[in-house]
């Protein structure tokens, strides 16, 4: 009995632990209370959660919602408003059990019909800017007791309906029925996340206080996110205390975070850049060229010094070097110049006019001009260093930075400007410094599906940015197309591994570098920050385990002081003028 | 002509001025490469179709000018369309920024006027001297620094260093109020929010003093040199007199056509103070839905803007007109 | 009018006149000063190349964010690129903004104001609408709308693919600002037509030319001088406006750009002092130079100032 009862008493805590990280700390209540507070760089603008357009507005929505399914810190699915799923044998039907101790905000009961009627909706409209591919490979959705079901013709694997289909956040019927999805300022939110909206002053300021029903406990009591436009000033301000976190400081005040009472964090993040040959012209579509040109780059340099330090060198297989399905064996092309002379040599293309710059087999001079965004200094500076690895090798880089517009519009990137497929300026580069993000191809079998297949809009023929067209490229599409269908594990991880290796060596992409974040957060106060390989410091699960070192102390002194002084100043030049 | 026929006169100018200015602003704007639907450019979730779709939601697929004939349309009927990025009326928008623009702003305005125009004033009446030299190495020592790194240079010392120093007060780095300060009753909130005041506003105003100042210290440097104020003294008048009854009269004219051409100017300064100062002002708004596409938001800015200047510059015609007869008949 | 131009007794006027112009400046101590300082800038921005050792583009990887070290005798930035060579490289591009937007707007500005004064009528009336229009559009938002538009224009107009970037900011400076000066310059010019020595030069029958340019632009002139000096100094900081909110020219220096890397980089918080110190004198010295001269030639050319 006694036993029976240490058994389960212990199972309990375990499953407690298993829930809130921050119990770890075992046989110490945790202090509840507290504001916890983190900037944000510019202001959101409407914060809904289908049609939001930067990431601010992204990152205050996934406070408010919830969605069925979390990614964890190693990208593994979390269970949130769906407390379980399983699928039929074959993937195609996939079913949900809803949580029963779900509350919205405005303490009505999350119900499976609210699940229902989000999916609905994003099933039935398919112009929803935010909304997962798989919501067009659904044939039917159905509501079995506290269960939703989804069917699809084929059978998508865990990682498309988990990451792709089941982090859809789930909105509240009896808020969003019958309203305009399209002009829905969505002012007042009510959602079912962790955190309550309480008040958004534009351009200044987000309030949130924790949800009382959370189906986790959450011990601070809320979260204030001032919108600090300025690095340096989101410095002063985690330096100060107002704030207890902050990404991308100088590299200095890095150094410097014991001294303010911070941790530095990096991580790396999934948005990798890259050098776009248009291989619609030659020599580009020349695929020793390519590879000449990929020896001629030290990327480790690019890193160092651009990025200082912060993300990694990303391979020439266009996989993030970590996670499940990276495949090392896959070439790299580490920096070298002596090879690429060899290569270019090897090629016949020499320099005969003794001009420095050597001619192509078209006896042209292998001059390339380098479009790149000049907003982006970064991308500027990486073409300007590409300029001086490839001089000793005879190649000229010419730097012509854009606006990010004309860019995108120039590389093909719109598909289409009114129906016209080949409006005019498409394709009309040499090279061109790009960026992809949010392809998940550190974890998702689908990745090389979504950016590579000629069947899918990246890799097709209306988008395809470099011009992709050898025989590798037809290929991989197939590889592609059978890795989306497998259900094998076996199966996929050789195509996967494959792909990476036919990419790697007929380079449709020549990538540069994965960009990483370094982060600042104060240790004084909180403790039980959750950190992970590519999140930062103010993640979901820290917001689950976040909690005070110290109970909390009241007392706006330097407020009180600022206020006297004003007064003391505006009474004293009253005073003086009228003396006057 | 009266009074009434010259402002009646300076109204219809007016009122083609800002019709033009909107027009070219419309056509300026739409000829930018670029849409909003861009910002989903680089999202693998979104397609060119959906894109597209937005693109027709937002009518920009139609031709420039049945777009112009609908603007023109709905700003007639005082509709200054919908934000597609913010999912809000403009005028909302605006309506949240501009309070703030206008405290900023219209503080910094009337200070600079009035110490401005006295400051000036007592220099130029003193010119030659030590306080004049050093108030013309002063205006151009602080003019000659950008006002976006002046502003820097005051958050990095009173907001950092002094705390740092442990000097016991500071002034904030970022934002217009502390966050939940609403919930404070009226005079805290006050208080709070000149202490968020403090900072941009001072940055904004020694530049505004010091400009105001320098033209008005040419005026009147230019005005003591002419022929009356010599028959001025002649008659025995006081330098008081002269200075107040006869130079100083003259040479606030010019200054008045000053406020209203300076308007556009200390918009611009409120672009560059905003967003160092993270200040939610129109400025600072206009800029980011600048470089977003969000069309109409950044036409009804614009449309604010220039109407606020352009009330300025009428304001100082008709005092122009006032002060001086003679303008009316010319 | 050539005739009276070349008579040999004007041209010994006039060199009497300037000789006794530049006493009088000469014993200006801002003047000189200004005039020093202005002829060492543009003699170090015109010999950059010479002076500075490096090209601006040059990395030295063993000297990375130095402070002064031997070699560097300002230090490097994070690309280990020299500070002295981009501070010289920014000089010459930052004057040629300033000489090139300050004078150009100033130099229409009067050609405008002048004629739109002395024609007057209908004309006046149609160039000062224009001017109100420009004005009452904001100034810094419509530098940063045209910023954008016009490396549209450089694209679609492959002849202008040569044009350094700053000519293009320079031109939009121009654009935005002349209607001030047009303005300023045709209030004063109306004021002299109704002088005594116009009206009487009229009556005793001169041409409009020699009107124009025997009596209205000479008496414009200082004016002019002053504005110019204004709007160079203008020109210089718009430039830096423009590169602090990401539409300056991204492959290449300027001292506002300095500044506004320096400033992204939260120099002042990270003591990194050789990155903003430099740009900062450099600014504020051109700028001061400018505003010296310009005050030296108000003295010379409106004698009673010098009283008192």
């Amino acid at each position: 009995m006694n036993k029976k009862l240490l058994v389960s008493a212990t199972f309990l805590t375990l499953i407690l632990i298993g829930m809130s990280p921050s119990l770890m700390v075992w046989g110490q209540e945790p202090i509840i209370g507290g504001i916890l507070h983190t900037p944000l760089s510019a202001d959101a603008h409407a914060l809904n959660p289908f049609s939001w357009t930067t990431t601010y507005e992204a990152y205050i929505i996934w406070h408010i919602y919830d969605p069925l399914v979390r990614m964890d810190l190693e990208n593994q699915a979390f269970a949130c408003i769906a407390e379980s799923w399983s699928h039929s044998t074959d993937y195609s039907e996939w079913t949900f059990v809803i949580k029963d101790d779900v509350y919205w905000h405005d303490g009505k009961k999350l119900t499976v019909d609210d699940v229902f009627w989000t999916y609905n909706m994003l099933w039935n409209d398919t112009n929803v800017p935010r909304r997962s591919w798989l919501f067009d490979e659904i044939t039917d959705l159905q509501i079995v007791d506290n269960t939703i079901v989804v069917s699809f013709g084929w059978g998508p694997k865990p990682a498309d309906v988990l990451y792709d289909l089941a982090t859809t956040l789930i909105v509240p019927e009896h808020i969003w029925d019958g309203i305009d999805l399209y002009t829905f300022a969505n002012d007042e939110p009510i959602g079912s996340g962790p955190f309550k909206f309480v008040e958004w002053e534009r351009a200044q300021f987000f309030r949130l206080e924790t949800h009382d029903q959370y189906q986790f406990p959450i011990y601070v009591d809320g979260k204030t996110i001032p919108i600090i436009s300025e690095v340096e000033a989101q410095f002063y301000a985690l330096a100060g205390g107002d704030i207890e976190t902050m990404a991308n400081p100088p590299p200095e005040l890095e150094d410097a975070a014991e001294f303010y009472n911070s941790s530095v964090h990096t991580a790396l993040n999934d948005y990798w850049v890259y050098l776009g040959m248009n291989q619609r012209r030659y020599p580009n579509n020349v695929t020793e060229f390519r590879q000449a040109v990929s020896y001629g780059i030290d990327r480790d340099e690019i890193v160092e010094i651009i990025k200082y330090g912060r993300g990694a060198v990303m391979p020439a297989s266009c996989n993030l070097p970590w996670g499940t399905y990276y495949n090392p064996s896959a070439k790299t092309y580490p920096y070298n110049i002596t090879k690429t002379i060899e290569m270019l040599d090897a090629l016949g293309w020499t320099d005969t006019n003794a001009d420095d710059i050597r001619e192509d087999g078209l006896g042209q001079d292998l001059e390339f001009d380098v479009i790149v965004s000049a907003d982006a200094q970064e991308s500027v500076d990486t073409v300007k260093f590409i300029k001086t690895y490839l001089e000793p090798a005879g190649i000229k880089v010419n730097v012509v930075p854009i606006i990010w517009d004309v860019l995108w519009q120039t590389v093909g990137g719109l598909g289409h400007i009114d129906q016209d497929y080949d409006y005019p300026g498409k394709y009309d580069y040499d090279w061109a410094v790009l960026g992809w993000v949010g392809f998940w191809s550190d974890f998702h079998p689908s990745s090389f599906y979504w950016l590579l297949s000629a069947d899918r809009w990246w890799g097709s023929d209306d988008v395809n940015i470099p011009g992709w067209n050898s025989s590798v490229r037809w290929e991989v599409t197939d590889l592609c197309n059978d890795t989306l269908y497998s259900t094998d594990d076996a199966v996929i991880e050789a195509n996967i591994d494959l792909i990476q290796e036919l990419v790697a060596e007929d380079l449709p992409y020549v990538p540069l570098q994965v960009n990483g974040g370094t982060y600042l957060y104060k240790t004084d106060e909180y403790k039980g920050w959750e950190l992970g390989p590519t999140d930062g410091p103010d993640n979901y699960f820290t917001w689950l385990s976040i909690q005070l070192i110290k109970p909390p102390e009241a007392g706006p002194g330097f407020l009180a002081l600022g206020a006297i002084i004003t007064l003391v100043v505006s009474v004293a030049f009253v005073r003086y003028r009228r003396r006057k | 002509m009266g009074l009434r026929g010259y402002i009646a006169k300076k109204l219809f100018f007016a009122a083609v001025a800002f019709f033009v200015a909107i027009t070219i602003v419309f056509f300026l704007y739409h000829v930018i490469p670029g849409n909003p639907a861009n910002i989903f450019a680089t999202d693998r979730t979104v397609n060119p179709d959906q894109r597209d779709a937005l693109l027709e939601r937002w009518g920009l697929n139609e031709p420039l000018w049945k777009q112009y004939g609908i603007f023109l349309r709905n700003l007639f009927q005082g509709d200054l369309g919908f934000s597609y990025l913010q999912k809000m009326p403009v005028t909302d928008v605006i309506g949240e920024s501009l309070p703030w623009t206008l405290l900023l702003l219209g503080t910094s305005f009337v200070l600079n006027a009035v110490i401005g125009i006295f400051l000036g004033a007592f220099v130029a009446w003193r010119r030659g001297s030590k306080l004049d030299t050093g108030f013309v190495l002063t205006y151009n020592f602080y003019n000659a620094i950008p006002l976006f790194f002046v502003g820097m240079l005051f958050i990095a010392l009173f907001s950092f260093y002094v705390r740092k120093w442990g000097w016991g007060f500071y002034f904030p780095a970022y934002g217009a109020q502390t966050a939940g300060s609403s919930e404070w009753g009226f005079f805290p909130r006050l208080v709070d929010i000149l202490w968020h005041l403090a900072l941009p506003l001072t940055v904004l105003t020694i530049a505004g003093i010091l400009g105001w100042s320098w033209f008005m210290r040419g005026n009147l440097i230019n005005i003591l040199t002419e022929d009356y104020i010599k028959t001025a003294r002649a008659k025995g008048l006081n330098e008081n007199q002269v200075l107040y009854k006869h130079a100083f009269r003259n040479a606030i004219l010019p200054v008045v056509t000053n406020i209203g051409m300076s308007i556009g100017g200390l918009i611009g300064g409120a672009v560059l103070i905003e967003t160092v100062f993270s200040y939610p002002g129109t400025g600072r708004m206009l800029y980011e839905a600048l470089i977003r596409h969000d069309y109409p938001l950044v036409q009804g800015a614009f449309i604010i803007i220039s109407g606020l200047t352009l009330l300025g510059l009428l304001i100082a015609e008709i005092i122009y007109g006032f002060i001086d007869p003679r303008i009316r008949t010319e | 009018m050539m005739a009276t131009m070349l008579n040999k007794n004007n041209i010994m006027r006039r060199f009497k006149r300037w000789n006794k112009s530049w006493k009088v400046f000469s014993r200006n101590w801002m003047g000189v000063s200004g005039l020093i300082i202005m002829l060492s800038l543009v003699t170090l921005a015109i010999f950059a190349k010479q002076i500075a050792g490096y090209h601006v583009d040059d990395r030295d990887s063993e000297n990375i964010f130095q402070p002064p070290v031997e070699g560097h005798i300002l230090g490097t930035n994070r690309h280990g690129n020299d500070i002295f060579s981009i501070l010289l490289n920014s000089l010459g591009i930052s004057l040629a903004v300033g000489v090139v937007a300050g004078s150009l707007t100033v130099i229409l500005g009067t050609t405008i104001g002048v004629a739109s004064a002395y024609i007057g009528g209908k004309f006046d009336t149609i160039v000062m609408r224009i001017t109100d229009i420009v004005l009452v559009i904001p100034a810094l938002p419509l530098m940063l709308l045209l910023a954008s538009l016009v490396p549209l224009i450089v694209d679609k107009l492959s002849w202008l693919d040569t044009i350094p970037w700053w000519s293009i900011i320079a031109f939009v400076y121009v654009v935005v600002f002349w209607p001030v000066s047009a303005r300023l310059i045709r209030g004063q010019a109306l004021s002299l037509k109704h002088r005594a020595f116009i009206t009487s030069a009229k009556s005793a029958g001169a041409g409009n030319g020699y009107i124009i340019f025997k009596h209205l632009l000479p008496n414009v002139f200082p004016l002019m001088l002053t504005m110019i000096i204004t709007s160079m100094r203008q020109a210089i900081l718009y430039e830096a406006f423009l590169s602090f909110l990401g539409l300056g020219d991204p492959s290449n220096w300027s001292l506002g750009k300095m500044l506004s890397v320096a400033q992204q980089q939260a120099s002042l918080a990270t003591g990194a002092w050789w990155m903003y110190l430099p740009a900062g004198i450099a600014i504020a010295l051109t700028t001061l130079s400018f505003a010296f001269i310009g005050i030296a030639f108000d003295e010379i050319v409106n004698p009673q100032l010098r009283r008192r």
